[in-house]
Order: structure tokens, then C-alpha cells, then sequence
């Protein structure tokens, strides 16, 4: 008896779970300085009984820490599942939010309404940026590449619509009369957990949670779709509205995330990958693993980050982009009779 | 009205006799004073106490910015360029200066166009401020005037600094200070910073902890270190960006209570130059106000 498919499907969850529990708990123990966390914790619990500097752990631990390892948690799902279900709806194994340009699209969004003051107005103007900024992306790639495009048209458009929102990007910040707009265009283009806040986590929980809820519900579409799109349609699915659905989702969650990280690449593309031979190809089944996996990735790269460099900031999509660059090198490789 | 009209007439004429005159006279003052020009925001600090306002003909961009360039109300009427060779050549320096870090192929272009180039050094302490004052003043032929700002700017030093010598049983314990600025940005040993914090009466924070030269500095490490005395450098514009949004953050509002919060505004620390007094004297002050306040 070797792995079979069954086998690894129930061992993928505990598997993939316990990952979670363990990468997060590494995470919040990772910083600058070292935090006794059980002391801090315990300080926290007991409402404010201990030193002093059990109090600048606990704040440590509750506003620095915690806020960075949830946002991990909450954007690496949150790609890991939007690149699955681009996948499915393009019935493309190269779609990811990062390749196609929806990251870099919602990041413009949110830069935009960041360095002209919007983001002051409301307080979920900054989501807002960041959807928009995505549902123009996805438009754009029906536009260029169509549902029935061939790989080539869609990595052409995505090439295309990347280029034009990471030079948008540049442009914006230079007319905001920034002082720190070279750092900021590294920020957005690159993405980065550090130094946010819960506040900042719960403006853009919502809008993931939404975007999330819808594109897990649209799993039995999407194994429909996988059979071709007039057998969907026989099967009683409306395909126009289903689309519609899983392009604003998409759009709701990605902008949401990357308005508060920057566009962190590879995680959307490469997820899905790892875990399709795992669901038998299914790609209603896909969704949710690729949410947990995402959080997983997400979780190591930031851990990496810590570890790597304390005090250089290296950016989170650096390390991100460092793994999944070459994935998606040997992807084409490995595509590349089909691609022509 | 009439009256105004003659008087500007008069002005006007006598200003036109004297043209020749005037100008043959203004040769004659600039045989031992430069025409001089700045490629450089710090350059354009020491040249604008330095120089008569008429044998400069250009500053830096920034020199005029009120943000960056602390003597920015001298820089109005004066060219700025950024430094590029085109923009220099029909106002005709005798003399540029330009920044120990400033674009190197800049440099090399206006001194292929047979320009005299002086980079000034970096200014790391307050002892280098009256020797730079010293070195420019020289280079452009203003020696006295050189010599009166630095006389003046070393009896302010002596008596901003004067407690060094009375009350060295404080050493013991001093309070310390961190500098934090957008992106939590600081500055430590082996920069004027560090040098005029110490001066004070303060310990750097920053330095403490082992860091050296300007860089950032982590929220975690700030609340570590719990400052006596936070100093943010007041920038009033550039609210609309990540970097300033960073200095909201709830860790650092609510994570430092016992800490004395206190701006100075950022075109007094942008270079290390005379404005280094100014901030030296605006921390003494705050030393001062932290002892009264401290020890209650």
C-alpha cells in the first residue's frame, strides 16, 4: 500500500493544521528582541498584574506580533485561494492573482488612495482602493485573454497589465511629493507584514472574510466548469453569474489583502499546485486547502523574514518571489509544449 | 501718487548713471570674493551665512524648501538647479560646492567642463561645524565674516554645554533620549545626532542598544528601550504616506507612558551645520524641562 490519493486526502488536513498551529506559534516568537511569551501571556491574562517589562512583552506580543502573524494567516489565504479559483474559472494552471496583475492592480488602488489623503475619509477607503484596483485588473484580463484564451494570451496580458500598474505605482508616489517614495514604491511592490496593527487587521477582515465565504461556496461551480462550460450549464449553473460572482469575490479579498500588505507574489500561483494532486484534481475541493496552504507558505516566508534579517527589512514578496520564481520556471518548463 | 512716481523716476535715473559704475565696483569687490554656487542642501546652509546673497548664483533645489532647508527665506531670488551641468553653466560659478554624497557623475561632468568642484565633508560632530564654517569661508574669500559666525556660534556651544563641566556627579545616571522619525528612523553613534544628544546631558538610546550611523530602529526595540525623552523630528506635510502612518501606530502611543514626547523641527536636523546649535540648545532645554519634570 503506497499513498494513495485517499490516504494523503486525510492526511493533508491534520497535516496541513497542525503546519498552521506550529508556523504561527514560531512566528509571534520571532523579532528584534527576545519576548518571553509564557510571561507575557500570563500578563496579558491576568489583566495587568506583573513589572513593567512584562507589560512591554505583552504590548509587544499583542500589538506587534499578533497583528503580523494574523495578517499571514489571513493574506496567505486569502491568495492561496483567489489563485485557485482564477484557476478554475480560467480552467489555467498559470493563473494566480500575482501573475495576472491583480496584485499589483489592487496595490495601485490602495497606493492611490493612501498618498492623496482618501484613506482619512472612511475608514474602509483603503480596502476600497484596493478592491477597485483589482476589479479593474480582472476586467482587463477577460478583455485581453477571454475564458478561452490560450496560456500565452494570459501570461501576455498579465505581463502587460504588471507592467503598467507597478509604473503607476512609481508615478503616484512621485506625485505625492513623498520624501520616502522610493522606500514606499519597494513596500507596495514587494509587500510587507511589518508594523501593522490590529486596527489595521480589523478594517480589512471583513472584506477578506466576504470575498472568501463566496469563493468557497462556488466549489460545485467550478467542478462543473472543469468538465467544459456547456456541461456546466446543462448541470444547471449560470455561467455568466457565476463569473460574475468569483471575479468580484476575487477581486473583494485580494484588494482587501494586498491594500494592507503590498503584493506578496508566487503564493496564489504556486499553492494550488502543490496540493491538486492531493484533491484529485478537483477543483471545488482545491479551495479550501489552498486557503490553509497559503497561510502555511505565507507563515514560513515570514519566519524566514525574522530570521534572515532583523534590522535590513527584507521584504516578505522577496522571499516569496525567491521560491516561487523558480517554481514557476520549471512550471513552463514543464508546460512548454502545451504553451506553443 | 505723484510724489511716488518722481521718486521711483529719481531711483530709476540715478540707478542708470550708476550703472557702470556700480558694476565696475562689484568687479572690483569680487576680486577677493567668488561667484559660488551649491549642488548641495547642507553646502547651501554654510554658503547662504557665509556669502553675500549677490555672488551666489545657485543653491540646490531643496534650499528653498522649508521643510529640508532651515535658512530657506535667504534662498528666495536665488536659481536653484539640481545640479546638472546645463542648468550651471549660463550662471557662470567661480566656484561650486557639492556633498560628500552627492552624484558622483555630476561631479566628474562639471569638473570635465573645467569647473572647480569643492565636496565638503560630511559633518559627523560639532566640532566639524566651525571647522567646515572655517574651510568655506576660506574657499570663498569670506574669512571675516567666517570668523565672527564661528566666535559667535562658540560662545553659544560654551553656554549650552557649560553644565558638562559643573555637574559631572550627574553622570551617574542620565536620562535617555531616542530620535524617531518616519519609517522609525534614528540616529546613533558616530553621527551628529548621537554627538548633540550626548552634549545635552542625554544618553542615545539608539546607541546604547550597539547601533551605529543613521538607520532604523524597530518598534520592539523603541518599546524596549522605554526613552525618557522621545524626540520626533516635526515634519508638517508628507501625513498621506506609510512611513508617517507608521508613527501612529497604537504600540507606540500607548506603549511608552512614561515617556516625555518632544518635536524638533526637521530643517534643524537635516544637516549637521550652524543649525546644529539651534538643536543643541533646543535639547538642553528639553534636559532642563525633563529634570524639573522628572524628579517631582
Amino acid at each position: 500500500m503506497g499513498f494513495t490519493s485517499a490516504n494523503i486526502q486525510y492526511l493533508i488536513w491534520p497535516a496541513m493544521l497542525i503546519l498552521l498551529a506550529l508556523f504561527f506559534f514560531i512566528d509571534i516568537q520571532l523579532g528584534p528582541i527576545a519576548v518571553p511569551l509564557g510571561q507575557a501571556i500570563s500578563y496579558g491574562l491576568s489583566s495587568g498584574s506583573g513589572t513593567e517589562t512584562d507589560a512591554v512583552h505583552w504590548l509587544i506580543f499583542s500589538e506587534i506580533r499578533l497583528p503580523r502573524a494574523l495578517l499571514a494567516v489571513l493574506v496567505g489565504f486569502v491568495l492561496g485561494c483567489a489563485g485557485a479559483s482564477l484557476q478554475g474559472l480560467l480552467r489555467n494552471p498559470l493563473a494566480g492573482p500575482g501573475l495576472v496583475g491583480v496584485t499589483n492592480c489592487a496595490a495601485l488602488g490602495a497606493v492611490c488612495t493612501l498618498y492623496f489623503g482618501w484613506a482619512g475619509l472612511v475608514w474602509f477607503a483603503l480596502p476600497l482602493g484596493g478592491i477597485i484596483g483589482a476589479c479593474i485588473s480582472v476586467l482587463l484580463i477577460f478583455l485581453l485573454a477571454g475564458r478561452q484564451g490560450s496560456v500565452l494570451n494570459l501570461i501576455l496580458a498579465g505581463v502587460a497589465i504588471n507592467a503598467v500598474a507597478s509604473s503607476f505605482i512609481a508615478l503616484a508616489l512621485n506625485f505625492s511629493d513623498n520624501p520616502y517614495a522610493m522606500n514606499e514604491i519597494v513596500y507596495w511592490l514587494l509587500g510587507s507584514l511589518s508594523n501593522r496593527s490590529l486596527n489595521d487587521v480589523a478594517i480589512v477582515a471583513p472584506f477578506m472574510f466576504v470575498g472568501v465565504a463566496i469563493l468557497l461556496s462556488r466549489g460545485a461551480y467550478l467542478d462543473a466548469l472543469s468538465l467544459g462550460e456547456d456541461t456546466a450549464q446543462t448541470l444547471g449553473f449560470n455561467p455568466v453569474l457565476e463569473r460574475t460572482f468569483i471575479v468580484l469575490a476575487v477581486a473583494m479579498s485580494v484588494g482587501a489583502a494586498v491594500s494592507i500588505s503590498g503584493s506578496i507574489g508566487f503564493i496564489g500561483l504556486v499553492v494550488p499546485h502543490l496540493f491538486r494532486p492531493m484533491v484529485d484534481y478537483q477543483p471545488g475541493k482545491l479551495l479550501l486547502i489552498s486557503g490553509v496552504g497559503g497561510s502555511v507558505l505565507l507563515l514560513l516566508a515570514d519566519i524566514c523574514v525574522q530570521l534572515i534579517s532583523v534590522n535590513q527589512e527584507l521584504k516578505l514578496g522577496v522571499v516569496t518571489s525567491l521560491v516561487g520564481g523558480p517554481f514557476f520556471l520549471w512550471m513552463i518548463y514543464r508546460m512548454r509544449n502545451e504553451i506553443q | 501718487m505723484s510724489v511716488f512716481n518722481l521718486k521711483q523716476v529719481i531711483v530709476l535715473i540715478t540707478c542708470l548713471l550708476c550703472f557702470p559704475f556700480s558694476s565696475l565696483a562689484a568687479a572690483k569687490k569680487t576680486d577677493d570674493a567668488l561667484k559660488v554656487a551649491s549642488i548641495n542642501l547642507c553646502a547651501d546652509q554654510f554658503l547662504m551665512l557665509l556669502a553675500d546673497k549677490k555672488n551666489i548664483v545657485a543653491l540646490s533645489d531643496l534650499a528653498a524648501d522649508k521643510e529640508y532647508s532651515y535658512l530657506w527665506q535667504r534662498a528666495v531670488g536665488i536659481p536653484l538647479t539640481h545640479g546638472d551641468a546645463e542648468q550651471l553653466l549660463p550662471l557662470k560659478p567661480e566656484l561650486i560646492v557639492a556633498g560628500r554624497y552627492d552624484d558622483i557623475h555630476k561631479v566628474h561632468l562639471l569638473r570635465a567642463f573645467g569647473y572647480n568642484v569643492e565636496i565638503i565633508p560630511l559633518v559627523e560632530n560639532l566640532a566639524q561645524v566651525t571647522a567646515t564654517l572655517e574651510h568655506i569661508a576660506m574657499l570663498i574669500g569670506e574669512e571675516d565674516k567666517g570668523l565672527a559666525l564661528i566666535q559667535d556660534l562658540n560662545k553659544r556651544i560654551q553656554l549650552a554645554t557649560s553644565h558638562l563641566q559643573n555637574d559631572s556627579s550627574n553622570a551617574a545616571k542620565k536620562p535617555v533620549a531616542v530620535i524617531y522619525a518616519a519609517n522609525g528612523f534614528t540616529h546613533a553613534a558616530g553621527t551628529i545626532h548621537d554627538d548633540l544628544i550626548r552634549l545635552a546631558g542625554f544618553e542615545n538610546g539608539a546607541t546604547q542598544l550597539g547601533m551605529t550611523g543613521h538607520g532604523n530602529l524597530s518598534l520592539e526595540q523603541l518599546l524596549m528601550i522605554q526613552p525618557d525623552v522621545l524626540i520626533m523630528e516635526d515634519s508638517s506635510n508628507n501625513k498621506n504616506s506609510n512611513a508617517q502612518v507608521f508613527l501612529q501606530h497604537p504600540a507606540l502611543t500607548r506603549g511608552l507612558p512614561n515617556t516625555q514626547v518632544v518635536n524638533i523641527p526637521a530643517n534643524l536636523w537635516m544637516c549637521g551645520g550652524p543649525s546644529s546649535v539651534d538643536v543643541l540648545e533646543h535639547l538642553r532645554l528639553i534636559y532642563q524641562d525633563f529634570q524639573v519634570k522628572g524628579h517631582k
